[in-house]
């Protein structure tokens, strides 16, 4: 591999973990997801650090070229992630659905309970 | 139950067409979040209203009705759509079907006998399609799995309250409660044109739904059917 590459491939992956440090410390990133993205950015910084590994897994997925590896690892991570996404937009729909459900139904209650007055207290 | 979404100008006129055949028995509108007023409208009828925060879709909104229906016991809960294009004189027909014992759901079905009503092309392709797709998967002749124009009993109720498809139920709900060992008729009925309002399948958007709900029953065919709350005893 290049030195150019793994420099760049080194500066990219501390700027995602310095970026999800960020978003952590700013309170923006719950912490399943902040792992998820920490681990991703480890991963790819170990990776770029170590040539020895990089190549031996190129070797294994048989792969010419060392860096996409990097490449195929960005993108399959990507692509779990947002299908992670996608699971979890779909549920909180669902929750969200049924909320507004239930507050239909108690807003009548409520509004039921306010028209008969509830009889005076001793009573 | 009437889910209505933005049908404040036909809503007045479905109602009184339902007290004047039903003078007596509940009557649930479910706003879907509409913008025009239309809780307003209801406000002045004499009906329960199930006002939703914001936009479900029929399907969460006809599930909303289900779910009231299923919480005050009721024994058949009637499905009527907002905007006019179902009759009162004709519910009366699916009444006497869910009454005699002999079905658990019944479907007002628009082409069970040759008729007038002509719909639209794209429209009557669409139906058509999830109509040989039902009759397929459940080998058996299903002629209109589009209606919205339904009566359920208890058992049906109950389970439907729990398990009620998304923002184009109709086609989907009569592949999971056949499957699911609901016995299911259908009746001739007659329907108006619609009078108010757009379909809320407008044509750009029938082409999408058409692909969702049909991704739907395709997989939820190949799934374990789901268990009746009275088998779980």
């Amino acid at each position: 591999m290049k030195s150019e590459i793994q420099i760049l491939a080194i500066l990219g992956s501390l700027a995602v973990l310095l970026l999800v440090i960020h978003l952590i410390r700013r309170r923006m990133l719950r912490e399943e997801y902040a792992l998820l993205w920490f681990g991703g950015g480890i991963v790819l910084l170990v990776l770029s650090l170590w040539r020895g590994l990089l190549h031996t897994v190129a070797g294994l997925v048989g792969v010419a070229y060392p860096p996409s590896v990097l490449l195929l690892g960005v993108i399959a991570t990507g692509f779990l992630v947002s299908m992670h996404y996608s699971v979890s937009l779909s549920r909180l729909d669902q929750q969200n659905k049924r909320l507004a459900q239930e507050l239909a139904l108690l807003r009548l209650q409520v509004e039921k309970a306010a028209e008969t007055p509830a009889p005076a207290a001793g009573e | 139950m009437v889910p209505a979404y933005n049908e404040s100008e036909s809503l007045p006129g479905t109602i009184a067409d339902l007290r004047e055949h039903y003078p007596k028995t509940d009557i649930i509108v479910i706003n879907d979040g509409s913008t025009d007023g239309t809780a307003e409208a209801a406000l002045g009828l004499e009906v329960t209203l199930l006002d939703l925060p914001f936009n479900l879709g029929i399907g969460g909104a006809v599930q909303t009705g289900l779910l009231y229906a299923a919480r005050h016991c009721y024994d058949i809960a009637v499905q009527f759509d907002g905007d006019g294009q179902h009759r009162a004189d004709e519910v009366s027909k699916l009444l006497r079907a869910i009454q005699s014992g002999q079905c658990d759901a019944v479907i007002g079905s628009r082409f069970l006998v040759p008729s007038q009503y002509r719909p639209p092309l794209m429209r009557r392709i669409g139906i058509a399609a999830f109509n040989t797709v039902n009759s397929l998967i459940l080998s058996r002749r299903i002629s209109d799995s589009t209606s919205g124009f339904r009566a359920y009993n208890r058992k049906t109720i109950e389970f439907l309250a729990q398990n009620y498809p998304h923002d184009y139920p109709e086609p989907e709900s009569v592949m999971i409660l056949c499957r699911s060992g609901f016995r299911i008729l259908e009746v001739q009925v007659e329907m108006r044109e619609r009078q108010n309002g757009q379909s809320s399948i407008t044509f750009l958007r029938s082409i999408y739904y058409m692909c969702k709900v049909m991704l739907a029953i395709l997989i939820g065919a190949t799934r374990r059917p789901l268990r009746r709350p009275m088998d779980e005893i």
